[in-house]
């Protein structure tokens, strides 16, 4: 009924899943290296206190665990995915979009850590998207919705609406639909913490959670940037990405955005602090180890993603 | 600029909120202009209702210290002549907070003057 072939398919799909899962439970669970909580204080200009220090452990070990889940996992699906044409390929962009996704994951279940006690506290400044992300990060997101738009609206001119260039459409929908919802999701997360120290680190997290937010967005967006183009440039048939040049420089541009927003720019945080007192940063190992287990997120139980 | 609710305590979370907001707005530490959060973000914050919230900034409006409005939100408004002129209004509004968290409490007027007299000592001390 089957052929040795399909049994060695099957065999080998078998074990890319287990291998999957082994290698996505081991980093979900690894634990955070100080130098990660350090590189954190520094770009949002985080004094590090006993106070604080759980919270942030805990927010940074949610993220930590689920984005590397999502990559491992996204790198598998692309791994499954090359098999339909019998050729076995790491894909970029489904690590990517594993990321991605793992990212989103982590940035809903973070609302969950936050356990304030009775008594509550509320800063009067309104949570705005333009409070958490500097101008550079929204022109850049700006200039890529713009872009996404344009080809968009060429393309489907050039070629009509064709399954492929509905297919991006959709694409493009998802991803600026899971942007905005986690974006808001971020932004909404209640803030009662009576300690000023834990309302510092809780501004700190959403300010990196929005910059890494967008900044894989716009990475993310290199496929129907890309996709689009192609169908506007070759509306009788488009040749594969790789045999136009463009396509290739539309790819490292989108990716080097995405990737200067999330990890590289100025935080909106440290250029709000700017302007008034920066207090001075504390290394996590400052912090008395119990105070800071690198390893245990606080709070409500965390399960590591698997 | 920070605003703090017990809810265990004697004064309800609703004129906790009010009364600290009007101090804020009165004394000109949120300058007029100054954008309140919306009713949403306040009332997560402080895990309350937003109807008690959006009570706060109704009342707040009634006694002419905020102005709401479509799409801007509610915007702290120029203090009334009637709170910056009249220290008595002022006085007798905390005043009614006081006692009545102090009757909450089932403390007696005296009481209630010792605990005031003991707290205006150690600000003048």
């Amino acid at each position: 009924m089957f052929g040795p072939g399909s049994l060695v398919l099957a065999a080998f799909v078998v074990l890319v899943g287990v291998l999957a899962v082994v290698v996505a439970t081991h980093v979900s669970r690894s634990p955070l290296k100080p130098g990660t909580v350090d590189r954190f204080a520094r770009r949002q200009r985080l004094t590090i206190t006993d106070a604080n220090a759980t919270h942030v452990v805990a927010a940074l070990l949610v993220t930590h665990r689920w984005r590397r889940a999502g990559l491992v996992w996204g790198l598998a699906m692309g791994v499954l995915w090359s098999l339909r044409s019998s050729a076995l390929t790491l894909h970029l962009i489904a690590g990517l979009l594993g990321w991605f996704a793992g990212a989103v994951i982590a940035e809903w279940r973070i609302g969950r850590l936050d356990t304030p006690g009775a008594r509550r506290a509320a800063t009067l400044e309104r949570r705005t998207v333009t409070r958490y992300l500097t101008v550079e990060a929204l022109a850049l997101a700006g200039i890529t919705a713009t872009a996404l738009v344009a080809l968009l609206l060429a393309s489907g001119a050039r070629t009509g609406t064709s399954g492929a260039w509905w297919g991006w459409v959709a694409y493009t929908g998802a991803l600026v639909v899971t942007c905005a919802l986690t974006a808001g999701a971020v932004m909404r997360r209640p803030s009662g913490f009576v300690d000023s120290d834990v309302r510092h680190a809780d501004d700190a997290l959403r300010t990196h959670a929005l910059g890494v937010l967008v900044g894989s967005a716009i990475a993310a967006s290199y496929p129907a940037l890309t996709g689009f183009a192609l169908l506007a440039a070759h509306p009788d048939g488009a040749p594969t990405s790789a045999t136009a040049p463009w396509a290739l420089l539309i790819m490292v541009a989108a990716l080097l955005s995405g990737v200067w927003v999330a990890v590289w720019a100025p935080s909106a945080r440290g250029r709000r602090l700017s302007t008034g007192t920066v207090e001075a940063t504390q290394p996590v190992h400052a912090v008395p180890a119990g105070r800071c287990d690198l390893s245990a997120p606080s709070g409500q139980s965390e399960p590591p993603p698997s | 600029m920070i605003i703090d609710v017990d809810p265990s305590g004697a004064v309800p979370v609703y004129e906790q909120v009010r009364t600290q907001l009007a101090e804020m707005i009165v004394t000109a530490a949120l300058p007029q202009g100054f954008r309140l959060p919306t009713i949403r973000q306040l009332a997560a914050d402080l895990a309350l209702a937003p109807g008690t919230i959006a009570r706060v900034y109704r009342e707040l409006e009634a006694e002419g210290l905020v102005v709401s409005r479509v799409r801007h939100g509610t915007v702290v408004a120029a203090v009334p002549e009637r709170h910056l002129a009249d220290p008595t209004t002022a006085v007798a509004a905390a005043a009614r907070t006081y006692a009545g968290a102090s009757r909450r409490l089932n403390l007696s007027l005296d009481d209630a003057i010792a605990a005031l007299r003991e707290q205006w000592a150690q600000l003048s001390g």
